[in-house]
C-alpha cells in the first residue's frame, strides 16, 4: 500500500516537473512568436486548415482568464465542461492519428529491404513516447482544471510533428514494383 | 485577406474576380466576421449544401461563383476558429447590435434552437468546427450573464 502511494507521489512529481520545464521551454520572446504564428496560420490556410492551432487553442489560458474575469461559478463550470470534452476528443484523435502512422510505416517497413535499425527504434521510442503522453494528458485533462496541460498539449504536437518526419527518414521511398497492390 | 493564400486556393481566374466582387460589394459592407459567415451561409442550400448567388452567377457563371463562395466562407470560418472566447463575444455583440431583432429574443433563440451550427462550412476538420460551436456556446452564455447582471442592477 505504502508502495503504490510512493509511485504515485513519485508519478505526481515528475508531472509537476515535466509541466514547469515545458512551461519555462515554450515561453518564446514575443517577435519570434509572432513568426510562429504567422506561420502557423500560413500553413494552416494553405493546407486548407490543417490543424496546428488546435491543441493552443483548446487549452488556451487567455480563454480560461477571460472566462474566470466574469466572475461565475456557472460559467467556469460549463467552460471547464466544455474544455474537458473538446480535449478529451482531441486527444482520442490525435492517439488515433498515432496509431494509423504506425500501422502505416510498419505495413511499408515490410516491404523495405535496408532497414536502418537505429532509426526504427527511435521511431519506435517516439511512438510509445507519443502514445503515452496522450494517456497522461487524457488523465491530467480530467482531474486538472482545463488548460494544466497546455504545455505538454504544445510539446506533444511538437512532437507528433516530428514523427511525420523521422517516419519518412527511416523509410527511403520504395520502388513503385515493390509497392504493395492490395492488402494481404 | 491574404492574396496569395486566395490566388492559390482560387486558380480559377474568374473564380477570382468572383471572390474579389464579392468582397468589394457584399462582404466589406457587412460589420464583422460572424455576420459574413452566417450571410455565406445563407446562400447554401439547406438540402444539397450547394452555393446560389444569382447577381454574381450572372457575371461569372456557377462554378467561378460557387469556388469563390466556398473559398470566402471557409476563410472566415478559420477566421473566426482561430479567435480567442474574448474575440468572439465581441463578434457576437457585433451580430446582436447589427441585428433587427431584440437583443433579449436573439439571445434566447440562438442559445436554444443553435441556428449557427448551420453556418458551419461542409469541408472543414470536424474538430475545429467543434471548437468554433463550443466557443459560440460559451460566447452566448457569457452575453446572457452580462444582459442578466444588468437587469438586476438598480
Amino acid at each position: 500500500m505504502n508502495l503504490v502511494i510512493l509511485l504515485f507521489v513519485l508519478a505526481a512529481v515528475l508531472m509537476w516537473a515535466s509541466l514547469h520545464f515545458l512551461r519555462a521551454k515554450d515561453r518564446l520572446p514575443v517577435g519570434e512568436k509572432a513568426e510562429v504564428d504567422l506561420s502557423n496560420g500560413q500553413a494552416e490556410l494553405a493546407a486548407g486548415g490543417d490543424l496546428p492551432f488546435l491543441g493552443d487553442a483548446i487549452f488556451s489560458e487567455a480563454d480560461w482568464d477571460f472566462i474566470r474575469g466574469e466572475h461565475s461559478p456557472l460559467l467556469t463550470e460549463l467552460f471547464r465542461e466544455e474544455r474537458r470534452g473538446l480535449a478529451a476528443r482531441w486527444l482520442d484523435k490525435s492517439a488515433e492519428r498515432i496509431r494509423a502512422i504506425r500501422e502505416d510505416h510498419l505495413r511499408n517497413s515490410r516491404y523495405s529491404q535496408d532497414l536502418d535499425v537505429l532509426a526504427e527504434l527511435k521511431l519506435l521510442a517516439l511512438f510509445v513516447y507519443l502514445i503515452t503522453l496522450c494517456r497522461c494528458m487524457l488523465l491530467v485533462v480530467r482531474v486538472a482544471e482545463p488548460t494544466t496541460p497546455r504545455a505538454l498539449a504544445l510539446h506533444f504536437e511538437k512532437m507528433a510533428g516530428r514523427l511525420g518526419r523521422e517516419q519518412g527518414a527511416a523509410l527511403p521511398p520504395l520502388p513503385v514494383e515493390e509497392l504493395p497492390r492490395s492488402r494481404p | 485577406m491574404n492574396r496569395v493564400n486566395k490566388t492559390a486556393r482560387l486558380a480559377n481566374p474568374d473564380a477570382l474576380k468572383a471572390y474579389d466582387d464579392l468582397w468589394q460589394r457584399t462582404l466589406g459592407k457587412i460589420p464583422g466576421e460572424l455576420n459574413r459567415m452566417i450571410y455565406l451561409a445563407s446562400t447554401r442550400d439547406y438540402n444539397s449544401g450547394r452555393y446560389h448567388h444569382a447577381g454574381l452567377e450572372a457575371s461569372f457563371g456557377y462554378d467561378a461563383v460557387k469556388q469563390a463562395l466556398e473559398t470566402a466562407h471557409q476563410e472566415i470560418f478559420w477566421k473566426l476558429t482561430r479567435s480567442s472566447l474574448e474575440q468572439l463575444v465581441a463578434e457576437l455583440e457585433v451580430y446582436i447590435r447589427s441585428s433587427a431583432e431584440s437583443p433579449e429574443e436573439l439571445l434566447r433563440t440562438w442559445r436554444t434552437l443553435q441556428p449557427y451550427r448551420v453556418a458551419i462550412p461542409l469541408e472543414v476538420d470536424a474538430m475545429a468546427a467543434q471548437l468554433l460551436l463550443s466557443n459560440l456556446k460559451l460566447g452566448l452564455e457569457v452575453l446572457q450573464k452580462r444582459r442578466s447582471q444588468q437587469a438586476t442592477r438598480p
